[in-house]
């Protein structure tokens, strides 16, 4: 028995994959360059030329082509003294299921005085019967600004899989000036139990979260709460002012695609009027 | 129980005396009491505006609901921080103690639910110390959140955490349970119906969390957190959240 365990252990540690990345830009002259690049294979930063009007861009790949059990990656993403971004992801991150190990996929975004970040992943698939943890942290300079979303799917619901085993964490902090001002700890471990209750996630098969921190951002509290509802159909959604720096937006439902229009039609308003840029998702998320 | 503790820089000498078992209860019913002042009618945790939406509407979906707060909400993340807190005041340890009440702070999702743990638990520590002053009182951070405030005092009046821990979950229960009596509305007898009917639940989710720490705080109650960002935007509310 104890030797078929300890062989399991090393098959699943041979087989493990291990990523990192990490870019930091600053500001020059006015301008947002790179100044700090890193990648180890499966994980790969692009930099594409940005569109007109867009920020400095760059495109997070995995290209493992998904996660599997056991791997780790690492990404750390800083941003300078006035410097800006906009970080996206080249395809929807699939989480695989699992043989027995989890999985973790570990962010970690700086921004400091006066930085800008727009994070906007594609989002992240939940095999059924996926172990994975992604935990994501954000630590920020009290005048930096953040708009920085997820987006998670449930099972394959395309093919009407729903996630009903496995284990998914999604564990987020952010740090205003080194306090921890909002954390949460989403675990879903007993999904079928879940799905039982009103409360929990009964007729939620995705669901996504943004988040926008700037000094007074809870100005637009009532503007979010109207674009937000315009947008959203039949999406559940909604948004909370934690305190005066900070919007925490939320948006629930059964079916990704139209929870991914709402959320995309939301963002698009959004940057608008809180970055400054064009009422478009950059070209990598409209692919 | 008599806790001396020494620990790390901070070295804080707590002396703790047990009190006994019927001093203990009486302080707890005093304390979780509707009539205890710290406001807690005027908290519906979301429901008022889960009733609005359609989702409770009787007393069967009423037990629902307060299940899934129980097992994937703040019900089962507020066992663990309530004993933690009374961990950390035993061992008098102020630091952790700090940085389990930011942290406990950072978990809750909506301004309106801040407002409802964080107003409570300072009422909760104010009325203590006026009424029982011979209650070593415990130093915490401005605002702390309630589940944190009641493990530290009851740490602190000698009270067993096996006892205090459950009984608390109770308290949250029927709070809820009272707030949709009169929302919904629903009938007193079928109000205490939910309340038997989770009995088992309370029992179930204290037991798992008993040994757990911070780290093991997961929470998947999402319906009830946007219900409680649909309440910060209702009309006509008679709740404070």
């Amino acid at each position: 028995m104890s030797l078929a365990l300890a062989h399991t252990d090393e098959t699943v540690q041979l087989n493990r994959a291990t990523g990192a990345a990490r870019l930091s830009v600053e500001s020059r002259d006015g301008r947002s360059v790179m100044s700090d690049l890193y990648f180890a294979q499966p994980l790969r930063i692009l930099m594409p030329r940005p569109g007109v009007g867009e920020l400095l861009t760059a495109v997070l790949a995995n290209l493992s082509g998904g996660i599997v059990s056991g791997d780790l990656y690492e990404t750390d993403i800083s941003v300078g003294s006035g410097a800006s971004l906009t970080l996206t992801a080249q395809a929807a991150e699939k989480i695989y299921k699992s043989s027995g190990a989890e999985a973790g996929n570990h962010l970690t975004m700086r921004v400091a005085e006066g930085g800008v970040l727009e994070w906007l992943p594609q989002g992240t698939i939940l095999f059924d019967r996926a172990l994975f943890r992604q935990r994501v942290r954000f630590d920020l300079a009290a005048d930096s600004t953040l708009f920085a979303g997820a987006i998670s799917v449930l099972g394959r619901s395309a093919m009407g899989e729903t996630f009903s085993s496995g284990r998914y964490r999604e564990h987020w902090d952010l740090k205003r000036d080194g306090r921890l001002v909002w954390a949460d700890r989403f675990e879903l471990a007993d999904p079928a139990g879940a799905a039982a209750v009103a409360s929990g996630l009964r007729d939620v098969s995705s669901f996504a979260t943004a988040l926008f921190a700037r000094p007074d951002a809870a100005d637009d509290l009532d503007w979010a709460r109207e674009v937000q509802t315009g947008a959203a159909g039949d999406i559940r959604c909604g948004v909370t002012a934690i305190d005066n720096n900070l919007l925490v937006m939320r948006w629930l439902g059964p079916d990704a695609m139209r929870l991914r229009n709402a959320v995309g039609a939301f963002w698009s308003a959004a940057r608008v009027r809180w970055l400054g840029l064009p009422a478009r998702m950059p070209v990598i998320w409209r692919i | 129980m008599n806790i001396v503790t020494m620990r790390g820089i901070l070295t804080i000498t707590t002396t703790m005396t047990d009190v006994s078992a019927t001093r203990a209860a009486l302080r707890l019913q005093s304390w979780l009491s509707p009539a205890f002042p710290v406001g807690a009618y005027s908290y519906s945790h979301g429901v008022e505006a889960a009733i609005e939406a359609g989702l409770v509407t009787d007393a069967e979906t009423l037990r629902d609901w307060i299940e899934g707060l129980l097992r994937f909400g703040s019900g089962s993340s507020d066992a663990i921080l309530l004993s933690e807190a009374w961990r950390h005041a035993s061992a008098g340890d102020r630091e952790a103690l700090g940085t389990l009440t930011e942290f406990a702070t950072a978990l809750i999702p909506t301004a309106e639910l801040r407002l409802e743990a964080t107003s409570q638990g300072t009422a909760f520590v104010k009325t203590v110390s006026a009424a029982w002053g011979e209650i070593e009182q415990v130093a915490l951070p401005p605002a702390p959140p309630l589940p944190v405030v009641y493990g530290a005092i009851t740490a602190s009046a000698g009270i067993a955490l096996e006892l205090a821990g459950p009984l608390y979950l109770q308290a949250f229960v029927h709070n809820i349970v009272s707030a949709a009596v009169r929302a919904v509305p629903l009938g007193q007898t079928d109000g205490q119906r939910v309340i038997a009917a989770l009995e088992v639940c309370v029992d179930e989710v204290w037991s798992a969390s008993e040994g757990c720490g911070t780290d093991e705080i997961g929470t998947a109650a999402l319906m009830a957190e946007w219900s409680s960002m649909q309440h910060e935007a209702m009309d006509g509310r008679l709740f404070r959240s």
